[in-house]
């Protein structure tokens, strides 16, 4: 019953908070000069989550003038007395705000943090060290990206994405990396596959012409990004791996040209059905191909196999 | 004929073993409270930042949905468009329809503006034919697939053969998913490549209030055997699905709601066709097989991604229920027996699958022979009142108090149900789970035994539906 009514008197108080607070960062955000109501030591954690909130919905200036708010509260030394001490969860808030305040005063104690054995804690100092300063992050978070296996693949995409300055860095490092052990590389080049790259990383071209390893190779030929590694692609189309033939015949579907429909048709009668059904996709989604050409690609398959699945084919992109 | 035993040393023996008895089941329970109130203390922080809006990595792999319909009329649109509502990057929802003999299917086609689509059938699992794929016009996404009748557990089957997508979610026609559940569940895939099984709470949702897929309002039914099952769930997978996956010993993910590697299902052969517990029997056998093959795997539960279900409100449907439950559990185990104590058994083999056999499947029959052996002794005057008395304390009072105990691990963590009434409701509730219905539940456990030893053959379990918590229901009704 104490448990109920202190739970229940400290949502109200929390609900009460935000009634209270969420016009004036809304106004402060927006750039207004709201006077900023007391706030008590007892209302920080609520402060705080409110004030992430913001900062997670918001992009450029309004983050800025959000950041003031913290100044103006001389909350700083409260936050970095919590990197220290208390529980996970305020240790947790406190390493978070500290990245939307790009505050450098805290740089040791977060380098310290990001090797701290408890995960939530060290990928979370990871990210704030990135936002504060992506050039001075890159030589600390990325050895440690490559060696941490439980740091989780999407957490550290994120981070990634967080700044292209902090992505041109991981590029430069993969390419120093390039000489290390095989799962290191693999998993360093899986990272880049959700970023946006204009161009395709160049040492995917030796990988791709060179290596033997097919899970290296699946993640060099996702991340082809240009016409003119597509030679490269095309001799991937007759490898062992049937995986690394499912995504040499995804990459022709998305960067192929007209010679390419000659050696994808053939594929539809593959034994392998994701081979069948990736071959169709892909010439499905050429864009050069019209109805007339789809028509003279049907009227040719003389495999029950390949016919049904240029049908589920058309039938999928038909829909869309 | 000196060597057979006397009445008083049978009595004394009785007696010390059905108390032994109670003491160790309440002393396990106890102990996987303990061990849930340490992990969730643990895990609990790690949701601080859960609740900000959070970008996803573009990392996060597609999940193909699969829901096994059978006579699913009331409820399924609206079931379905609480999946449409997820916040998840790329699924695709797969509905099965196992010749259901109601209009589920003529609904499906026109609610979901459905047309057939020549789909090419990949038969990587032995299933009854597939009649018709339709697509939904109306929702890229969507698929129907009509099909022979063949079970919960063939349906299923035919839902992965459909599947795209590398990872599948099971969820019950009659489920509500809350919108962060798959995006939470999906997550330690991604953190551990050797997670091949993720389940997450299922909550009831009599009493709740449901408009357009979204859950309204939380509550609690008025109907007493709805509560009941309310503290009865809180307790079984706040306290025995955490407490068991923090041990690594997971033997059940709820049909209701679980995500799984499509790889590895394919390769230990699917879900067992004509099972009833085919939930229970899958985990049992990913276990078997993945300890057999050496090779290293995890099957992990999440508190926090949660599923609403409908439960019954009636005697009838909730005895077949149970029934089906004891007849399912009795296949899994007897259909996996080479588990327990294998070399290779670990946590699973030697923990978890030993306590299920004795007190969860041999439990109800030593249960119900106490109650009725004590009664009788106590009329025939072979034991005390004080000895009746400590006999009824002791198993009375220890369930009591580990649903007690459960509610007040649900308080410090979720506090799901946050009005003081609402409280005072599920501690009546645990009061009446207590001293009646765990007794009738044993019973109907015993009922599902014989069953199972009668070896009747599953099929569709049937529920007399309420709906009452659904507005879009109605609608779809009119």
């Amino acid at each position: 019953m104490w448990l109920r009514f202190k739970n229940v008197y400290q949502e109200n108080y929390r609900k009460n908070f935000i009634k209270n607070w969420q016009p004036v960062l809304v106004q402060r955000a927006l750039g207004e000069n709201a006077a900023l109501p007391a706030l008590d030591a007892g209302e920080i954690d609520y402060f705080l989550i409110l004030w992430l909130h913001f900062q997670e919905s918001l992009l450029g200036a309004p983050r800025e003038h959000l950041n003031a708010v913290v100044h103006e509260l001389n909350l700083s030394r409260e936050l970095k007395k919590r990197l220290h001490k208390g529980s996970i969860a305020k240790r947790m808030v406190a390493i978070s705000s500290f990245g939307y305040l790009r505050d450098e005063s805290a740089w040791n104690e977060l380098v310290h943090l990001v090797q701290s054995p408890a995960l939530t804690l060290s990928i979370l100092s990871a990210s704030a060290l990135a936002n504060i300063n992506p050039q001075k992050a890159a030589p600390v978070i990325f050895p440690i990206i490559a060696e941490r296996r439980d740091w989780p693949a999407p957490k550290i995409a994120r981070i990634l994405k967080e700044s292209p300055e902090i992505l041109t860095s991981f590029l430069q490092f993969i390419e120093k990396s390039l000489h290390e052990k095989r799962p290191y590389l693999i998993r360093l080049l899986r990272l880049l596959h959700v970023q946006n790259l204009n161009q395709s990383p160049f040492y995917i071209r030796d990988i791709l012409d060179h290596s033997k390893d097919s899970e290296l190779i699946l993640a060099a030929l996702k991340l082809v990004r240009e016409p003119r590694d597509l030679d490269l692609v095309r001799k991937r189309l007759r490898d062992e791996s049937w995986q690394v033939r499912v995504q040499a015949v995804k990459m022709l579907g998305q960067l192929g040209d007209k010679q390419d429909v000659a050696s994808l048709v053939p594929l539809l009668s593959s034994k392998d059905w994701w081979l069948r059904y990736r071959a169709a996709s892909a010439i499905k989604a050429m864009p050069f191909l019209k109805k007339i050409d789809f028509e003279q690609i049907k009227a040719s398959l003389t495999d029950r196999y390949a016919l049904e699945m240029f049908e589920y084919a058309s039938a999928q992109k038909d829909s869309i | 004929m000196s060597w057979l035993p006397t009445w008083i040393e049978v009595v004394h023996f009785s007696q010390w073993f059905f108390l032994g008895y109670f003491i160790c089941i309440s002393g396990i329970y106890l102990s996987l409270n303990i061990v849930c109130a340490f992990t969730l203390k643990k895990y609990m922080p790690s949701l601080t930042l859960e609740g900000l809006p959070q970008a996803f990595s573009g990392m996060e792999p597609p999940v193909s949905i699969i829901i096994p319909a059978y006579n699913e009329s009331a409820i399924i649109i609206a079931s379905i468009h609480s999946m449409l509502h997820l916040n998840y990057p790329q699924f695709e929802i797969l509905v099965v329809n196992d010749e259901s003999t109601d209009n589920t299917l003529e609904l499906l086609k026109q609610n979901l503006e459905a047309i057939p689509f020549a789909e090419p059938y990949r038969r990587q699992l032995e299933t009854q034919a597939v009649k018709e794929v339709y697509l939904s016009t109306k929702y890229q996404n969507i698929r129907i697939i009509d099909k022979e009748s063949g079970g919960k557990a063939d349906s299923i089957n035919v839902g992965i053969n459909c599947a795209s997508y590398p990872l599948f979610c099971v969820v019950d026609a009659d489920s509500i998913l809350q919108r962060n559940s798959l995006k939470r569940i999906v997550q330690p895939f991604l953190e551990d490549q050797r997670v091949v099984a993720a389940g997450g709470t299922v909550r009831i949702a009599n009493g709740c209030q449901v408009s357009g897929g979204f859950l309204k309002t939380i509550g609690l039914s008025k109907n007493i055997l709805a509560l009941v099952q309310v503290v009865e769930y809180i307790r079984a997978f706040l306290m025995g699905r955490v407490g068991w996956a923090s041990l690594d010993a997971l033997l059940i993910i709820s049909g209701a709601f679980g995500v799984f590697r499509k790889e590895t299902v394919i390769e230990v052969g699917g879900y067992k066709s004509g099972t009833i517990g085919e939930d229970m029997e899958l985990i049992v056998r990913i276990h078997r097989y993945m300890r057999e093959q050496k090779r290293k795997y995890s099957i992990v539960f999440l508190p926090d991604p949660v599923a609403w279900t409908e439960v019954p409100e009636d005697l009838r449907s909730l005895m077949n229920q149970r029934i089906r439950w004891q007849q399912g559990l009795s296949e899994s185990l007897f259909g996996n027996l080479g588990l327990m104590f294998s070399r290779k058994g670990g946590t699973v083999g030697w923990l978890a699958f030993p306590f299920m056999l004795i007190f969860e499947w041999f439990g109800p029959l030593i249960e119900v022979s106490g109650y009725v052996l004590m009664v009788l002794f106590y009329f025939l005057g072979y034991i005390s009142w004080p000895v009746f008395m400590v006999f009824l304390f002791a198993s009375l009072g220890l369930g009591f108090l580990l649903s007690v105990s459960s509610l007040l691990i649900e308080e410090v963590s979720f506090h799901i149900y946050s009005r003081p009434k609402q409280l005072a409701w599920l501690v009546f509730g645990a009061v009446i789970d207590s001293i009646i219905f765990r007794q009738i539940n044993s019973i109907w456990r015993c009922m599902g035994l014989l069953r199972w030893v009668f070896r009747r053959k599953g099929k569709w379990g049937k529920m007399q539906r309420q709906g009452d918590w659904h507005e879009v229901v109605h609608k779809v009704k009119q």
